[in-house]
């Protein structure tokens, strides 16, 4: 059979068709990559600060010198606190040169290579970069956006693979089974459904205790997402196991002898996989979100620790917002474009595993 | 002589509904002998899938269920084996095939990987040699060029050629009964006639016996040993193929045979046993049949016949089987009214 017809790959020959999903896919890619790498592309560790530059706005970067002239580079001129409130200013005459590969903080990338090198820093210890602008503690927004990737973009994927995981085998079980196994599901997943969600997704972070390590709060984290997630998918799921159930080729499956649980997870489930696709990538936002929603209000990702949520929580006042409009904008931009890549990507997906779609174009 | 192959013996299927229960399966004995064909005959609704689905006790559960009756596979009661033991018999012993083709292959794999499947499942071959066998097996059921056909999905296929894989699948563990629920009804009248060629000549070639369910008495006079009738889920006649079609007892299996237009015959108006399939969920008392019948009598309304044997081999359900057997009465139906 010519490759060509896998339908994975008629799959990925439809999505790629789109511009606007392989947009979002490489705003994706590009999006993991950056917290994957965040460590080696951050100047500062997360937690790194710089007491006399707290709320420093975003630096410009430099390619002339004051005399007009090509710098050899780029670079940013040294500020210096023009009162006690949080005023800068360039020090004309002091550049900054950017330099790549530059000693720093110490780091493992991936948690396994040890290193202590960064892409860019700025010389002498002491002097600081602060390209998207500094927290009230003068840590570096562009690092703690990057470290607050490695939560927000990896909770969402974790979250939805446990919750669609839970999702798909129990709505099997109620749709394939029937009875009071459906019974006993459907009614649970009802009353999680009928929780308004915020109250639900607070009630469950104070099943947990108050003050969480960083590594417990994003477990606690995706453990409430993927609890509060599964309820709705598996109502769907069980739906289509429903109408799948009649169609013949289970009853064939049952009769060449297959055990009730490979009919389910072998020939039933895989046929609700292009649903599942699209409706995880859809839902991959809301978990993302969600995550945002609990570090804002302070009892998701603790700080030092950087997510993008306890980063908006740094612009929760009305100054901050009018004063140092960096704080919302950066994690605010961050998690738009996430939000809107996944979106898009979703929709996508849709269109290119829509069977009648596939056909029409033959 | 020896027990035949497999004895179904007063089988009631019931389905447990919100608005009441259907007796789909209400009485239905038949056995099936080692190699030979019989067909299930009767109107849509009659029970004759629920009966095929019964002997794998396939049926949803709930809301159906296997109320009484045994079915008798090699001395073995099939309604009484565990889950485990009875999968051992599905797909290796007793075989199904359905009538949809374009349904009952699973649209996510590829032709191959579902015979793959059914025979690593039961004869623990290796994969490679389970490829092997799968492609043989396509070859076997005429379909060309298998060794490219086994990758494909069965979008990729045309009906006759999924049947034929459906039919590669089933005798893919050599069973000793294939059940065909309606093989050829979906599908253009050449390919049928193609299907049911194969068909024979795998049951020959295997020496297995088919449980041939169809509406079609074209198709059973053309391959069925014998034949059982269905009628409100009950089994209203059975016997050898040419006893039905020459000597009927029952008055259904007479008005079946009597509306099929004739060659040769100039014929304006057909014969139609008038009124429709009696609701599963109402049925009438005494004889299902007799609001349609032809020569009911008071008793009839009154009464159900039991399943009586005039004949060695021959089974009816009707009180009045003695009297139609002997040619004491017509019971064909009248010729349609002129519209």
């Amino acid at each position: 059979m010519p490759d060509a017809d896998r339908p994975a790959r008629r799959a990925w020959r439809e999505l790629t068709r789109s511009r606007l999903s392989v947009a979002a896919l490489a705003a994706l890619v590009a999006l993991y990559l950056l917290a994957a790498l965040a460590p080696f592309l951050a100047p500062y560790a997360e937690d790194r600060m710089d007491r006399a530059r707290f709320y420093h706005p975003p630096q410009r970067l430099h390619w002339l010198n004051a005399a007009g002239r090509w710098a050899g580079g780029p670079f940013v001129y040294a500020t210096t606190p023009t009162g006690p409130g949080a005023g800068y200013r360039e020090d004309r005459a002091r550049p900054l040169p950017i330099r790549f590969f530059v000693k720093g903080d110490r780091y493992r990338l991936f948690g396994l290579v040890p290193s202590d090198r960064h892409l860019f820093g700025v010389e002498p210890a002491g002097e600081s970069v602060f390209l998207l602008g500094a927290d009230g503690y003068g840590r570096d927004e562009w690092s703690r956006l990057l470290f607050g990737a490695q939560v927000s973009l990896t909770v969402g994927i974790v979250g939805i693979v446990i919750s669609f995981t839970f999702g798909l085998l129990l709505g099997g079980l109620a749709g394939y089974y029937g009875g009071w196994v459906d019974a006993l599901l459907m009614r649970l997943s009802e009353l999680l459904l009928s929780i308004p969600g915020l109250y639900l997704l607070i009630s469950l972070r104070a099943v947990f205790p108050a003050s969480l390590s960083s590594r417990q709060a994003y477990l606690a984290i995706v453990a409430i997402l993927a609890f509060i997630g599964w309820a709705s998918l598996a109502r769907v799921i069980r739906g289509m196991v429903l109408s799948l159930r009649t169609r013949d080729f289970v009853a064939a499956a049952e009769a060449l002898g297959l055990p009730r649980w490979r009919v389910l997870t072998r020939h039933i489930l895989p046929n609700t996989v292009s649903y599942v696709i699209v409706a995880a990538t859809v839902a991959v936002p809301g978990y993302i979100l969600a995550e945002v929603f609990l570090s804002f209000l302070g009892v998701g990702v603790q700080e030092p620790s950087a997510s993008w949520g306890n980063m908006l929580n740094q612009a929760r006042s009305l100054r901050a917002l009018h004063d140092f409009p960096w704080l919302l904008a950066v994690p605010g931009v961050a998690i738009f474009v996430t939000v809107m890549a996944f979106n898009l990507l979703g929709d996508g997906l849709r269109d290119a595993l829509d069977p009648r779609r596939a056909s029409r174009r033959g | 002589m020896a027990e035949p192959l497999l004895v179904v013996d007063d089988l009631h299927t019931h389905f447990f509904l919100e608005s009441g229960v259907v007796r789909a399966v209400d009485g239905v004995s038949f056995e099936v002998n080692a190699g030979e064909t019989l067909a299930i005959v009767g109107e849509s609704g009659s029970g004759k899938s629920v009966t095929s689905l019964s002997i794998l006790r396939l049926v949803a559960t709930p809301p159906g269920r296997i109320v009484s009756g045994s079915i008798r596979f090699r001395g073995r009661n099939l309604l009484e084996l565990p889950e485990r033991e009875l999968r051992r018999i599905r797909g290796r012993e007793i075989s199904m095939i359905f009538q949809e083709p374009m349904t009952s292959l699973n649209p996510v794999y590829t032709c191959g990987e579902q015979i793959i499947e059914a025979i690593t499942l039961h004869e623990g071959l290796s994969r490679r040699d389970a490829r092997a066998r799968a492609i043989q097996m396509l070859g076997r059921v005429g379909i060309p060029a298998p060794e490219q056909r086994v990758d494909e999905y069965p979008h990729q296929m045309s009906g006759g050629m999924r049947q034929r894989v459906m039919i590669a699948m089933a005798l893919a563990c050599k069973p000793s009964i294939l059940i065909a629920d309606e093989p050829t009804t979906a599908l253009d009248v050449t390919i049928q006639a193609q299907i049911l060629e194969l068909l024979k000549e795998l049951q020959r070639d295997l020496g297995m016996a088919v449980i041939l369910i169809t509406h079609d008495l074209g198709v059973v006079a053309e391959v069925a040993d014998r034949v059982a009738v269905m009628y409100g889920g009950q089994l209203v006649e059975s016997c050898d193929v040419a006893e039905a079609f020459r000597r009927p007892l029952h008055p259904y299996t007479a008005g079946l045979l009597a509306s099929l237009p004739k060659l040769g015959e100039k014929r304006e108006r057909l014969r139609v046993i008038p009124g429709g399939v009696p609701d599963p969920a109402h049925f009438p008392t005494g004889c299902r049949f007799h609001p349609r019948c032809p020569v009911a009598i008071e008793r009839c309304a009154r009464e159900e016949p039991g399943l009586t044997e005039p004949d060695s081999g021959h089974r009816v359900r009707c009180f009045r089987a003695d009297e139609i057997g002997r040619g004491a009465i017509d019971a064909a139906p009248a010729l349609e009214a002129r519209p």
